[in-house]
């Protein structure tokens, strides 16, 4: 009985340790964390939307809009409102895909005044390294640009997924399916 | 001192983790596809390795022995998540580049088998001689396939550009048959001139 309790202890004790370090730790490096991904967000924004001047964070009026296909595993996150001056040129939608290794979470950024696609920015994914990574490629990205919304974003067709990661480029194009399909609603109403 | 030398070298040529025991292969076959990622995968590794053999070595006479492996993985867990946590905040381009693969070093068994074959038996010096040598062995190989599989999967080295723009890129290299391939034509030159040597 007493070897039990000295064991236990032991373990405790170690785990106590090791969580007051790990706190320690991140007490230190959360701040710098929420920071960097904070002036990522707005200089991706900037990046993506060169000719907006400003953002403005607005509503959502439904996280899960449907697209017409493979609606499931897809969200919105954010929704930013670009303004030149004071009107409104377009959004970049920051949405949520379910890719091959999790989450990929992307802007998309779309103009209001001739109704195209500006581009895509991948912020966050933990595709393959070498393959579902190849998203984030201008190779990749630039097929998105100056893409009228009125295409359907086919695979294969409008967009040329990439080879050994057909899962990762799917994730992409579900997401720009979904953003039409949110802007036609928003426009019918 | 010598006996220092003799088990970091012990890491790199006679017991090379990757090349002669074998193990912590599926992160060598995830990350060697570019050679950025694998100095900072072998970076991230020398540290937990040397940070977690020391703290089990210098405590190997306190842990029961009942409950020593799960003594082992909060060690080692500690500290990767602290590299993972250092990283995001200090190196933000390269965490996103290496993913999941960090703090998957939990389950590395290269730092697991060292914990538990050596570190919780030996004196803190050896354990970190031993530790060194396993790290830096394991950054060597993964770092000497990620070399071949940029070159001819990317074309670049580095992220540099060293083939023509219109090279066609060896898919082959970037997918895992490629780092297999690589791992066994290593092993082969490895027994090769250790065999030539030994004669």
């Amino acid at each position: 009985m007493k070897s039990i309790f000295k064991i236990s202890l032991t373990l405790a004790i170690i785990c106590a340790i090791a969580a007051a370090a790990l706190a320690a730790v991140n007490q230190m490096t959360q701040k710098v964390i929420a920071i960097n991904s904070q002036k990522e967000l707005q200089e991706s924004l900037k990046i993506i939307y060169p000719q907006a001047e400003r953002f403005e964070q607005i509503g959502i009026t439904s996280t899960t809009p449907e697209s017409p296909t493979e609606n499931k595993e897809f969200t919105l996150l954010d929704l930013y409102q670009a303004f030149q001056g004071n009107d409104t040129i377009g959004y970049v939608f920051k949405v949520g895909s379910k890719g091959y290794g999790g989450q990929i979470v992307f802007l998309i950024a779309v103009s209001t005044q001739n109704n195209t696609m500006i581009g895509i920015k991948v912020l966050e994914h933990q595709e393959t390294p070498g393959l579902g990574s190849e998203i984030t490629s201008p190779r990749f990205q630039n097929q998105f640009k100056e893409k009228s919304l009125s295409d359907h974003f086919e695979i294969n067709q409008d967009i040329q997924a990439i080879s050994g990661a057909t899962i990762s480029s799917r994730a992409v194009i579900r997401a720009c399916q979904g953003v039409v399909t949110y802007l036609e609603k928003e426009r019918g109403q | 001192m010598r006996q220092f030398w003799y088990f970091f070298k012990n890491g790199i040529v006679g017991e090379n983790p990757v090349l002669r025991l074998m193990i912590g292969i599926c992160s060598v076959l995830a990350v060697s596809v570019k050679v950025e990622n694998c100095l900072a995968m072998g970076a991230a590794v020398i540290f937990v390795l040397t940070c977690s053999s020391m703290v089990i070595s210098s405590m190997r006479k306190i842990i029961p022995n009942q409950v020593r492996i799960p003594i082992f993985i909060v060690v080692i867990s500690t500290f990767t998540t602290i590299v993972d946590l250092v990283m995001k905040a200090y190196l933000p381009p390269l965490s996103k580049a290496m993913g999941i693969f960090i703090p998957l070093i939990v389950v590395n068994c290269i730092i697991m088998a060292r914990a538990e074959a050596f570190a919780s038996k030996r004196p803190i010096l050896p354990s970190i001689a031993d530790a060194l040598g396993m790290g830096v062995g394991y950054t060597l190989v993964i770092t000497a396939i990620g070399v071949v599989r940029e070159l001819f999967g990317y074309g670049s080295l580095l992220s540099v550009r060293i083939f023509p723009e219109n090279y066609q890129n060896m898919m082959f290299m970037i997918l895992p048959p490629g780092a297999f391939l690589l791992i066994g034509v290593y092993i082969g030159l490895l027994n090769h001139f250790s065999r030539r040597k030994s004669k």
